[in-house]
């Protein structure tokens, strides 16, 4: 049976909506979209607090998210997820990629109420193909990370990566490195936006600006980090040499961090 | 000698084989026993050589000392190189180090046979058997099968092996017989045979089981087997390779053939005269291979009776769609997912995106080119509501620019690559001799 097509608008109750940048704060709003089916004619985005994305980490992200003015993003966001789960994400993802998508956005939002999740693979929908090309740009930057981080370790023991991501994607990394390194000390640090997570003793500490710099590696060669450079030259097939191919698949803007591409420590 | 040194040795020694994939398993005893790693089923690339190629994964050999003189491997027994041999201990040291950097999987670790077999399977068990009982490591662990070695260590192998894999290398008895005169295929096959039935015994076993009995219960290799084909040291042909690769998937159930590229590695009389690897062949391979897995083909479609290569110009799908006019155009309409794959042009991601859009609404035709579909390929084999796209304002195809489009897939690092056309004659006459019955 064919659903009803798409074609048609939801109304626009039109106005302004407003909220301060925080993945809460989109989520309460997407929320608003999905819930009463209508979506403004405008957004206005006040500067996002520094901090407020550590309501994602961990497995069961916003559980710990509080309830704000606006009303509860917690309970907003576990609706939303309920109804679908590839909506919540997308939001998620539209929020780490600090596009200016939000219109479209609660557009989708509010379709998806109005028709259901079939709305969200819809490649005749404008609003939808923006989003998804921005999603999939997260999806990629998460991806290529998870490989590309390099930690190097401190004289206390913590293992740490510097990074400089082109999405707001740290807090969609810590999962991924947390079951990595078992109950190993780690930390990340987004040096861009100058926001950290380190995981010491089974506790996650979060920082901001200047304090971030506690969780910086040590700038020192040592053994292992040779051992790879040399490993890193020998694997390498002479007789099939593709520099073109190389780069392509590993994009110049993260060899800075990468020791066998000299970058690093 | 160093530990440096032997990495660089025994990594040099490792890097013809192709396999590097640490997808398809999955795995947190490490991190939730308290040690170190988890293996994710889609795999992690962690850096990218100069010859374009994805580091997953530790890749060495035990030992490269080796009693066999196969004519096509660096490593022969007559080849002037350096020999060495990691210690076990070296090898957990690398791995555990070089995980906890986050620069790769796991390990991959095969050997050349510098013993008996069951010694060379032994050592490359203990290495995996202490990063897993004693490190608790949980990463990706691929190993090599020694062929010749004692059931009894394949099935102890592959309770700490993600993945393993025996390489048949060469695709015929024939040319096993003259190029590496000290390998059996029988024996090759007959360890394959073995892992997959273990496997499937394992699989077996715990869907019998429910709950935690299940999750804790041993699990045989559950990323599965893989092999490698040397393409271009022999003079088998294409279909002889692919029919090949087809009878392994559909009856030994293989997760991956690799195809790697013939590295002239010395001058032996009994090999091609090449300059450099045939690299086009190698891809239009593993373009044949992806349609087997993933598009539904068989290996007679893409090359039947009469065709024994893949042609240099046209990829494989696009050369049969050009001998199939009748199955086209397909209608982005109404055409299910399967034929939507058979378009030259259409991907999975693709094909899925016109689907999902049906159930939305209609498919546009101008939406096609938004959606991942390559148009410059698919155009001609297309229609929307009945009424191709050729007549609805785009141009059809063009036979001669297709050449062109066709090979601009391809940028090999030297354009050189291919066999010498007198080996093409005896390519003709090769069979597919193995059976697996």
């Amino acid at each position: 049976m064919r659903a009803a097509p798409l074609s048609s608008k939801a109304p626009l109750r039109g106005g302004t909506w407003s909220y301060d940048g925080s993945l809460e704060g989109l989520i309460l709003l997407a929320h608003k979209a999905y819930a009463t089916l209508s979506a403004p004619d405008a957004v206005a985005n006040a500067l996002a607090e520094e901090g407020e994305l550590f309501a994602l980490l961990g497995p069961a992200p916003l559980e710990s998210a509080r309830a704000s003015a606006d009303g509860d993003a917690a309970a907003a966001g576990a609706e939303l997820r309920a109804f679908s789960g590839e909506l919540f994400d997308l939001v998620a993802r539209i929020w780490m990629s600090e596009e200016a998508l939000e219109l479209p956005l609660f557009r989708l939002c509010a379709e998806t109420g109005r028709h259901g999740p079939d709305a969200l693979a819809d490649h005749g929908s404008a609003d939808f193909r923006a989003l998804s090309r921005s999603s999939r740009r997260v999806i990629r930057e998460i991806d290529r990370l998870k490989g590309l981080a390099r930690f190097s370790p401190r004289a206390d023991g913590l293992f740490s990566a510097p990074l400089e991501p082109d999405a707001n994607v740290i807090a969609a990394l810590v999962p991924h490195f947390a079951r990595r390194f078992g109950n190993e000390d780690f930390a990340i640090v987004d040096l861009r936006r100058r926001l950290s997570v380190a995981r010491r003793g089974g506790r996650f500490e979060t920082a901001a600006g200047d304090e971030t710099r506690a969780y910086l590696p040590e700038p020192k060669i040592d053994e292992d980090l040779l051992l790879w450079k040399r490993y890193f030259a020998a694997t390498e097939n002479p007789a099939r040499r593709n520099p073109e191919l190389q780069r392509r698949l590993m994009p110049i803007r993260y060899w800075k961090f990468l020791p066998e591409a000299s970058g690093g420590a | 000698m160093d530990l440096g040194e032997k990495l660089e040795i025994l990594a040099a020694s490792a890097r013809y084989d192709a396999s590097c994939a640490s997808s398809g398993s999955s795995r947190s005893s490490g991190s939730s026993q308290g040690g170190l790693g988890a293996a994710s089923p889609a795999g992690v690339c962690h850096s990218f050589t100069g010859d374009g190629r994805c580091i997953s994964l530790l890749k060495v050999l035990y030992s490269n000392s080796c009693s066999k003189d196969c004519a096509y491997c660096a490593n022969r027994a007559s080849a002037d190189i350096h020999r060495t041999s990691f210690s076990v201990d070296e090898l957990v040291r690398l791995t555990i180090g070089f995980y906890r950097r986050n620069y790769i999987e796991g390990l991959f670790l095969s050997s050349g046979i510098f013993a008996d077999p069951d010694i060379v399977m032994e050592k490359l068990i203990d290495v995996a058997q202490i990063l897993r009982e004693r490190e608790r490591f949980g990463g990706y662990i691929h190993l090599k099968a020694i062929p010749g070695c004692g059931e009894k260590l394949l099935k102890k192998a592959g309770l700490y092996a993600d993945r393993l894999s025996a390489n048949i290398e060469l695709p015929t008895a024939s040319s096993l017989a003259r190029l590496a005169p000290q390998k059996s295929g029988d024996e090759i096959l007959g360890a394959m045979r073995f892992m997959g039935q273990a496997e499937a015994e394992s699989k077996e076993e715990r869907g019998r089981l429910v709950g935690w009995r299940r999750s804790e219960a041993p699990r045989f290799a559950p990323a599965g087997q893989s092999t490698q084909l040397v393409i271009g040291a022999s003079p088998d042909d294409d279909r002889t390779i692919l029919r090949l690769a087809g009878a392994l998937y559909s009856r030994l159930g293989l997760r991956r053939v690799y195809y790697s590229a013939f590295v002239p590695v010395s001058t032996d009389p009994r090999l091609p005269l090449i300059g450099s690897p045939p690299l086009l062949r190698e891809h239009r391979l593993y373009q044949a291979d992806w349609l087997l897995r993933f598009y539904g083909f068989k290996p007679e479609e893409l090359l039947p009776e009469g065709e024994s290569n893949f042609s240099a110009d046209i990829d494989p799908k696009m050369a049969w769609a050009l001998r199939h006019p009748d199955f086209f155009p397909v209608d982005v309409d109404r055409a299910d997912y399967g034929e939507l794959l058979r378009v030259p042009g259409v991907g999975i991601t693709g094909a899925g995106r016109i689907i999902s859009t049906r159930r939305a609404g209609r498919v546009r035709p101008e939406d096609l080119p938004r959606m991942g579909i390559v148009m410059k390929r698919a155009r001609g084999f297309l229609s929307s509501g009945g009424r191709p796209l050729s007549d609805l304002g785009y141009a059809a195809i063009d036979p001669a620019r297709l050449i062109k489009d066709g090979g601009a897939d391809w940028a090999p690092a030297s354009p050189t690559a291919g066999i010498k056309p007198t080996d093409s004659h005896r390519l003709a006459q090769a069979q597919l001799e193995f059976s697996f019955a």
